[in-house]
């Protein structure tokens, strides 16, 4: 089973963008927060109200997946093709979940930080921006590499299910009791894959259980390695 | 392409421990919604959840790992290959109590992820699993995606575990979205005002046919479709015209190879809630003969199990296929128009050997699944 990689976005603590396009943050006194530096404007063109009310779990995945759209060339209420979703998490929205619980416990439950305290989301907020309305899943996995996602992706363009999938991964920062069994980046990578493009970064081919990039003949471990690898490359 | 069967099908519900007390309460109009008394209601939309009474909260654990326990003893030995897809959308939340806002250290139990790890370890298969979190339609996509993996031959048995428990923070949420009823749910009812929640836990073991022979294991029914589809619409309430549900309908019918008109019988979402009931009414007007089809909710009787909603309605609709009876829809008074003929409050026979059955949740996601068998 086989897909081509023709976009890739990211939303990171230290950048933001795709391969032709990085928006780099400056550094600042402490951790940054993500939320802080997402402007609706970097990210998108038209007006979206419900950007400014997303969490930043949200705001950095809905930022990924805007930038790799961009970088595959897939237009907003692009009918011709029918795009899924898969994301991968190990946080989750849980940092959100602390967000609402606090207002619970001040007995002033807020509806609107409610509202975001489900892992997916993003995607919803993705789909109803970009009039994506494919199949859309979050995968919670400890310590994520972003692998099953990237091979359900490959099976939905082998199985003929969608012409192109969105895949990828978002974590929030957040801090574990038990920091040394968890190694977590916090942002946003997502990567599309379609089918047979005029132009892509490269063939990946899923033989379960490994996924191997064409171009090297290498076998992907990593989503964030396997991006800085062919982020360099042109399509 | 494999074909896809269901081996094992198992579930606790507000109506008792296992398939059988939760068929025959549902055949006796039985009500498992009750006044929660694990937390203070009193400043919330209503009282009410589906309560599995049997599950008291125990020391610093969650009630999710009590409920695991409880579905995993029905379960009995798992070979040791078997695919796990977990399906939960708030797992151990009940544990966020220590956390209240401030940056402090949480710990890992709380992701969704170790309830996985969890099962994964207490039935010692080889691979560690992953949960698929889609809101309420999590479980009918866990099952979706495990047909998957079967028909591709990815995968020769496949485990799907969905559970969800009634916890203050999921209560709290939809009291203040103002999703939630008053009174117990009354789907489909033409006065009906929200949802109740209720918790639950459902197995649905797949395998091809050829693993179920080499293991002797029975064939309870088939899963010949299944679609996902968005509506592209709304975070917290679906389009009203059901877009979404009718792809994921007809792209469930296009792989099971029959027209929509050949569906005679659909376990629905029916939440109570007024613009869901509204959406699936128009779904069925648009794309089924209103004839020649029946249809029911559960979520009157138990509560809506929100991720593992799906998972105990298509164990449930193994039932009603091997009985050949579709199950009554209690909580209505009156029904909303256009759903009369359609929805009741008796058992009725099943028309044929196969049951359609969908979920669908926040952000706009509709999944459906079609079950031959019986």
């Amino acid at each position: 089973m086989d897909a081509c990689i023709t976009g890739i976005g990211w939303a990171l603590k230290d950048s933001m963008g795709y391969p032709t396009r990085v928006h780099k943050f400056v550094p600042e006194k402490g951790l940054p927060h993500i939320k802080r530096k997402i402007k609706r404007k970097d990210v998108i063109d038209q007006s979206y109200k419900p950007f400014g009310r997303m969490d930043a779990f949200s705001k950095q995945g809905f930022a990924a997946i805007s930038f790799a759209l961009n970088d595959a060339g897939i237009k907003k209420g692009a009918t011709n093709k029918a795009v899924n979703m898969v994301a991968s998490t190990a946080t989750g929205c849980l940092e959100t979940d602390i967000r609402y619980w606090k207002t619970v416990a001040d007995n002033v439950p807020s509806p609107a930080a409610f509202a975001y305290t489900l892992d997916s989301c993003f995607l919803g907020e993705a789909g109803i921006y970009f009039g994506l309305t494919g199949e859309s899943f979050v995968i919670n996995e400890e310590n994520t590499n972003g692998l099953t996602g990237l091979y359900f992706a490959i099976e939905m363009i082998h199985s003929g299910d969608s012409d192109a999938v969105l895949c990828g991964i978002c974590n929030s920062d957040i801090k574990f009791a038990q920091p040394a069994a968890l190694k977590i980046i916090p942002g946003s990578l997502f990567f599309v894959i379609e089918k047979d493009p005029d132009q892509s970064y490269g063939r990946v081919t899923a033989v379960s259980p490994e996924i191997i990039y064409d171009e090297n003949k290498i076998e992907i471990t990593d989503l964030y390695d396997f991006a800085k690898k062919i982020a360099a490359k042109k399509k | 392409m494999n074909s896809v069967y269901i081996t094992q099908a198992k579930v606790i519900t507000a109506l008792g421990p296992d398939l059988e007390s939760l068929y025959a309460g549902l055949m006796d109009q039985k009500s498992g919604i009750q006044p929660v008394t694990r937390f203070d209601t009193q400043s919330y939309a209503g009282p009410y959840a589906g309560i599995i009474e049997s599950l008291e909260p125990e020391n610093e654990s969650s009630l999710i790992v009590q409920l695991a326990d409880m579905l995993l003893e029905q379960l009995g030995d798992i070979n040791k290959d078997t695919f796990l897809i977990t399906a939960s959308t708030k797992a151990g939340i009940d544990r966020l109590d220590g956390c209240n806002g401030r940056s402090e250290a949480v710990s890992k139990n709380l992701l969704l992820s170790s309830l996985t790890g969890y099962i994964a370890r207490k039935t010692r298969l080889k691979h560690k699993g992953i949960n698929i979190n889609s809101a309420c339609a999590s479980s009918t996509i866990a099952i979706a995606k495990g047909a998957s993996l079967i028909e591709s031959g990815s995968a020769d048995s496949v485990l799907i575990c969905c559970m969800d428990t009634v916890s203050q923070f999921v209560f709290s949420g939809f009291s203040c979205l103002g999703a939630m009823s008053d009174t117990p749910a009354r789907p489909f009812d033409k006065d009906r005002n929200g949802l109740t929640l209720g918790e639950g836990a459902a197995a649905v073991m797949l395998m091809n046919r050829q693993k179920a022979k080499e293991l002797g294991k029975p064939c309870l029914a088939q899963i010949t479709g299944w679609g996902i589809a968005g509506d592209a619409s709304h975070l917290t309430a679906p389009a009203k015209d059901g877009c979404g549900l009718k792809l994921a309908i007809k792209k469930a019918c296009g792989k099971a190879g029959i027209k929509t008109d050949d569906i005679h019988a659909i376990n629905t979402h029916g939440t109570g809630t007024v613009y869901n009931d509204a959406m699936e009414i128009n779904v069925i007007h648009d794309l089924f003969d209103c004839n020649k089809i029946a249809a029911n909710s559960i979520k009157g009787a138990i509560g809506h199990t929100l991720g593992a909603a799906g998972g105990i309605e298509t164990a449930l609709c193994v039932k009603m296929l091997e009985q050949q009876m579709m199950t009554p829809t209690i909580g209505f008074c009156d029904l909303e128009k256009g759903i009369e003929t359609i929805i009741s409050q008796n058992a009725r026979a099943l028309m044929d050997h196969r049951i359609l059955t969908t979920n669908s949740g926040f952000g706009g996601i509709n999944a459906a699944i079609i079950l031959e068998g019986g």
